[in-house]
């Protein structure tokens, strides 16, 4: 923080209040391109659903390149329990879809600590039904499937832009790189350099 | 004659610089914010926007390096403090009120909207860099007017809280316009007429403030109030500047 600013600041008196209101937590994906499938990004917590695609822009979509962000409440989400080794495709029930039924995106999840891909849309009348049609088509070799009806996502506008097209490098963590090393090298020995580099991965990671 | 003195001289370069010296300024004052936002998101949000602020400020310095064969870093940190272009509004203290904070970012981003467009005229390679940072600054605008509506139908505090940064704000807002030269018949000319340009903020900021139920009276200063413009800065910049070319200062050349 700017030491100008601390000299007129006390946190006692001056942090600004906590935000009234009802705060939701929401989940987040990103796609890197046009027709790519969305991929999980993270949780966002905000009071409405079009704030949280603003928010969701500014947070995830600055993490990577990305054409478009999905954003739907957490409590619109049905999932399976997380498989050990992968789903059994037979424990769903594939149907016929209904195109006057609603649409439901399916999110799969390959291994344990994997993200969650876009994977189909299927049509069926409730979150159950296309959750287990969505197992029977599409939890073989994966360890979880998810289902968020398509009307309960909110996303960016086609053509809105996202990713910053600037040089984008100044916000990248860019630890130890050889720039940076040579920088200490000038001003410290080799391995203090380790040194602090070991202690400091370590506290961080 | 050193190439900064020969850029400092061009009056071509003023509008460019003050611009880029907005932004600079308030992306570094906005940092100030990083990990004391009122909520987790608009901290993040804001932190992003800063950073782009500051980047933004990187290529238009980097249009005026590539002209005067000057290093971009040069050009951010090494001037002297009466070369810099920038409104005083960008560092005045916001006593770590979000609500000050909030306005002044709002007014800047409607600032620089007109101003990318008038530097879009100053040939190819200010074009190609000002219509990429206008779409840029185009997403802040989007999201700052789009916060102003929801404080406008928000509780009485939110609102109370804005319209007191409005009138705090204000009279001190106008001076965005100052023409940025010291031949004020020239220079105003390469503003691309501040009347037309002060009135085409006013009206975009007011479409807003209607529309939010707030109020806003702002006028346009005479041409010959002089202020940071024309290098004659607060107390509040030449600390703002002095903090930010601290590591500049101890290890030039610096980077990570």
């Amino acid at each position: 923080m700017s030491k100008i600013r601390q000299r007129n600041f006390t946190f006692a008196d001056e942090l600004p209040p906590h935000a009234d209101g009802v705060m939701h937590s929401y989940i987040a994906y990103t796609a890197r391109k046009d027709d790519a499938p969305h991929r999980y990004a993270g949780y966002i917590s905000a009071p409405d659903i079009s704030l949280a695609v603003e928010y969701a822009c500014e947070h995830y979509g600055q993490d990577e390149e990305c054409t478009n962000i999905w954003v739907h409440l957490v409590e619109d989400l049905l999932e399976t329990p997380c498989a050990e080794e992968s789903i059994d495709p037979d424990s769903g029930a594939d149907g016929v879809d209904a195109d006057e039924d609603p649409a439901w995106v399916v999110f799969t999840q390959n291994h344990r600590g994997d993200i969650h891909i876009e994977t189909a849309t299927l049509h069926a009348p409730d979150s159950k039904t296309a959750l287990s049609r969505a197992v029977a088509r599409h939890g073989d070799s994966r360890v979880q499937v998810r289902v968020v009806a398509r009307d309960r996502i909110d996303s960016t506008e086609p053509d809105q832009l996202i990713w910053r097209t600037h040089d984008q490098t100044y916000r990248l963590a860019r630890g130890y790189s050889k720039s940076v090393r040579t920088k200490w090298a000038a001003v410290r020995k080799a391995e203090d350099i380790d040194e602090y580099r070991k202690d400091d991965i370590e506290n961080h990671f | 004659m050193t190439a900064m003195q020969d850029m400092m001289k061009d009056p071509d370069v003023n509008l460019v610089l003050s611009l880029a010296d907005d932004l600079l300024m308030l992306g570094h004052v906005q940092g100030d914010w990083t990990g004391l936002g009122p909520i987790l998101e608009e901290d993040i949000a804001s932190s992003s926007m800063a950073q782009d602020d500051l980047s933004h400020a990187l290529v238009l310095y980097e249009h005026l390096g590539n002209r005067f064969g000057l290093d971009p870093d040069v050009i951010a940190y090494e001037r002297d403090v009466a070369d810099y272009r920038c409104c005083d509004l960008v560092t005045m203290p916001d006593e770590f009120d979000w609500s000050v904070a909030f306005v002044r970012r709002w007014m800047v981003a409607h600032w620089a909207d007109p101003v990318l467009d008038r530097l879009a005229m100053g040939g190819k390679d200010l074009e190609d860099r000002c219509r990429r940072l206008r779409a840029e600054q185009g997403v802040h605008l989007s999201y700052l007017d789009d916060w102003m509506r929801r404080l406008g139908a928000g509780p009485a505090e939110a609102r109370e809280r804005i319209q007191a940064a409005l009138d705090r704000i204000t009279p001190l807002a106008g001076m965005l316009m100052e023409i940025p030269g010291r031949d004020l018949d020239v220079d105003e000319d390469f503003c691309c007429g501040r009347e037309e340009l002060f009135n085409e903020w006013v009206t975009a900021m007011d479409a807003v403030l209607s529309g939010a139920g707030f109020i806003m009276d702002i006028t346009l200063p005479a041409r010959d109030v002089i202020g940071g413009r024309r290098g004659e800065h607060a107390e509040h910049f030449i600390q703002q500047h002095a903090e930010m070319n601290e590591v500049r200062c101890e290890d030039p050349g610096a980077a990570w």
